[in-house]
């Protein structure tokens, strides 16, 4: 092992920047992706500003109602200084709650408790004005029903309890967020929370990125197993200490070895980056992950001849992946019946903390065949020419 | 010493040997001379371990090549006709990256001194400047890193200038004479051949062979 470790730093040092750049593409990659999408969707969100005249609980949650939709970034102001910023465009519109919502509001009145600006550039106000008119309905439509229920309940006794206002509108809530009427099924595979539940449109997983980013710079590093086959470098392994087989076995070994400390690292940083917990099922996922992926990787670098095969057969996996794991897409697009797609999808383990060992004891079975057969034949250059 | 008993190869209905036999002492060089398809390459595969014969026996210093093989390509040192090297790395990478997969461990000084033998001294050189001789030159010498007894050279000095061509010559002269190794080598150039060889087979169409004894580099002699 000493002599591969030596003949394999022979060619790292001629090539150290570019296999710096593979190993640390899935760290860096993820990171860049991740904090690119969330910059992207803070970008993209509308600017609009609120003013609070009334501080009832109302109010309050009118304005939580508003923050939680991904599409507007909301900002409390006072009344002039969202009208100066208006005018200056920095905002698309501006919503002005006023003293008495929470008092009309529990009243069921919707007549004048909301005054909205907009300027000549205000290219969002429509869908939002729709948005705050329709919380605001829902509100109303809620205490409506509720004084309702009181006054049928006052109407027609006996009753074996009197609920007031507050357990009311809160029981309606509460069904409400059961039935979740209105969120949709949105979901990517391994998110714990559901889109309703997030604040941005696309919240990805940063294993799953990870994942994907791992297979693409795993394929691009074992370019060499094509390289050193088309060197047509077997024939003189006939006649040294160590076979080919063995060369090849022992290179992806040394190759393994050194992700698995990159991807340690990576691990405690994208931990410390998106989650404050170090897991050990994780990281037991993570270091299965890399050894089917290094182990399928060698498969596939036996059966290409030439580099680019190669490469391009690394990133049609990666698309693929991309496109089936849930990570980038999702899941919902894809018909029930491809459900076993996701069960023993590799990625899928990754994103469920899960050690892949199905895929991996397959792929060594296949390395362990081929082994035997390279090393009974009799002829050893043979397989190969 | 080198055995070869009535070995018959062939690829589909084309027959390309025959029942050919011979034997080499140590210390000898023979040449393999015949017209392109007439089956050198595929002698010199079956003598490297690379192919095996369909009938027939090699044994080399009494050690089978069926039954011992890994002992037997302990004593083989095969240079292709392709030069295999890494050409990014230097004279001394390359000879350091071969000799740490080789059977003997030999010293950077060791590898720089079989460099020498055959006047290959740019060392330090990336191999990708070096001259189609010097290339040729460092493919002979990785072959002899681990100190072979049989050496099998596929036309070695193919495309390359004179000198080069004579100093690798006198290397293989040395090496058989001096270390008694036994060398076989393929060659178009009937020239070299005669100069350099002890004996001469020559492949002829229809499995017919000539085995040429060759005295004071000018007449030779029919032996078969």
């Amino acid at each position: 092992m000493k002599s591969i470790w030596i003949t394999r730093w022979l060619h790292w040092k001629k090539q150290l920047i570019s296999l710096l750049f593979w190993l640390f593409l899935p760290l860096f990659g993820t990171i860049i992706i991740i904090q690119a999408a969330h910059a992207f969707q803070e970008d993209a969100q509308i600017p609009i500003g609120l003013v609070l005249h009334d501080d009832s609980p109302f109010a309050q949650q009118l304005y939580s109602d508003i923050a939680a939709s991904p599409f507007v970034q909301v900002q409390i102001l006072q009344e002039k200084d969202a009208l100066k910023q208006l005018e200056a465009h920095d905002l698309d519109s501006v919503f002005v709650i006023e003293e008495d919502y929470g008092e009309q509001i529990q009243k069921g009145n919707r007549k004048n408790v909301i005054t909205a600006y907009r300027s000549d550039l205000s290219f969002a106000y429509s869908p939002i004005k729709e948005m705050v008119v329709s919380l605001v309905q829902q509100e109303t439509g809620r205490s409506k029903a509720a004084f309702y229920v009181m006054r049928l309940a006052e109407k027609y006794p006996p009753y074996e309890k009197r609920w007031s206002w507050e357990e009311i509108t809160s029981k309606s809530k509460e069904i409400q967020k059961e039935e979740d009427l209105l969120t949709s099924t949105f979901s990517f595979f391994g998110e714990t929370k559901k889109q309703g539940s997030s604040s941005r449109l696309w919240d990805p997983n940063p294993w799953g990125i990870w994942g994907l980013f791992l297979i693409l710079s795993t394929f691009f590093l074992f370019d060499w197993m094509v390289k050193e086959r088309e060197k047509k470098l077997t024939s003189r392994f006939a006649f040294m200490r160590i076979s080919f087989s063995a060369y090849l076995l022992g290179n992806a070994f040394l190759y393994l070895l050194l992700f698995l400390i990159i991807d340690s690292l990576s691990f405690v940083i994208l931990q410390r980056i998106y989650d404050s917990s170090i897991s050990t099922e994780l990281f037991l996922s993570i270091i299965t992950f890399r050894w089917m992926t290094v182990a399928g990787s060698f498969i596939i670098a036996l059966c290409v001849k030439n580099i680019y095969t190669l490469y391009g057969t690394g990133l049609a996996i990666v698309l693929l992946f991309a496109i089936t794991s849930g990570v980038i897409l999702p899941t919902d697009l894809f018909p029930n019946s491809m459900g076993w797609v996701y069960t023993y999808h590799p990625i899928t383990y990754l994103l469920h903390n899960k050690p892949i060992w199905n895929w991996l004891a397959l792929f060594l079975f296949i390395i362990a065949l081929w082994y035997i057969r390279k090393e009974n034949s009799n002829a050893p250059s043979k397989w190969h020419s | 010493m080198l055995q070869v008993n009535g070995i018959h190869k062939r690829f589909g209905r084309n027959t390309v040997l025959n029942q050919l036999t011979f034997s080499a002492v140590d210390g000898e060089i023979i040449g393999l001379v015949g017209e392109n398809g007439a089956g050198k390459s595929t002698l010199l595969k079956l003598l490297a371990t690379l192919d095996l014969p369909d009938a027939g026996s090699i044994t080399l210093e009494g050690k089978s090549y069926t039954k011992q093989l890994k002992e037997v390509r302990k004593r083989i040192g095969f240079v292709p006709q392709d030069i295999v090297l890494w050409e990014h790395f230097t004279v001394a990478e390359n000879m350091r990256f071969f000799e740490k997969l080789s059977w003997t461990k030999k010293s950077t000084t060791a590898l720089q001194s079989l460099c020498a033998q055959m006047k290959l001294d740019k060392w330090e050189e990336k191999v990708s400047t070096l001259s189609g001789g010097m290339k040729r030159k460092l493919n002979l010498a990785i072959s002899m890193i681990h100190d072979p007894k049989l050496l099998l050279l596929d036309e070695p000095t193919v495309g390359i200038d004179l000198k080069s061509r004579k100093e690798i010559g006198a290397y293989l002269q040395k090496e058989a004479k001096e270390n008694n190794k036994i060398i076989l080598y393929t060659s178009h150039d009937m020239d070299e051949i005669i100069h350099l060889c002890d004996r001469v087979i020559c492949i002829g169409e229809d499995q017919f062979y000539h085995d040429l004894l060759i005295r004071e580099g000018k007449s030779c002699l029919l032996l078969t």
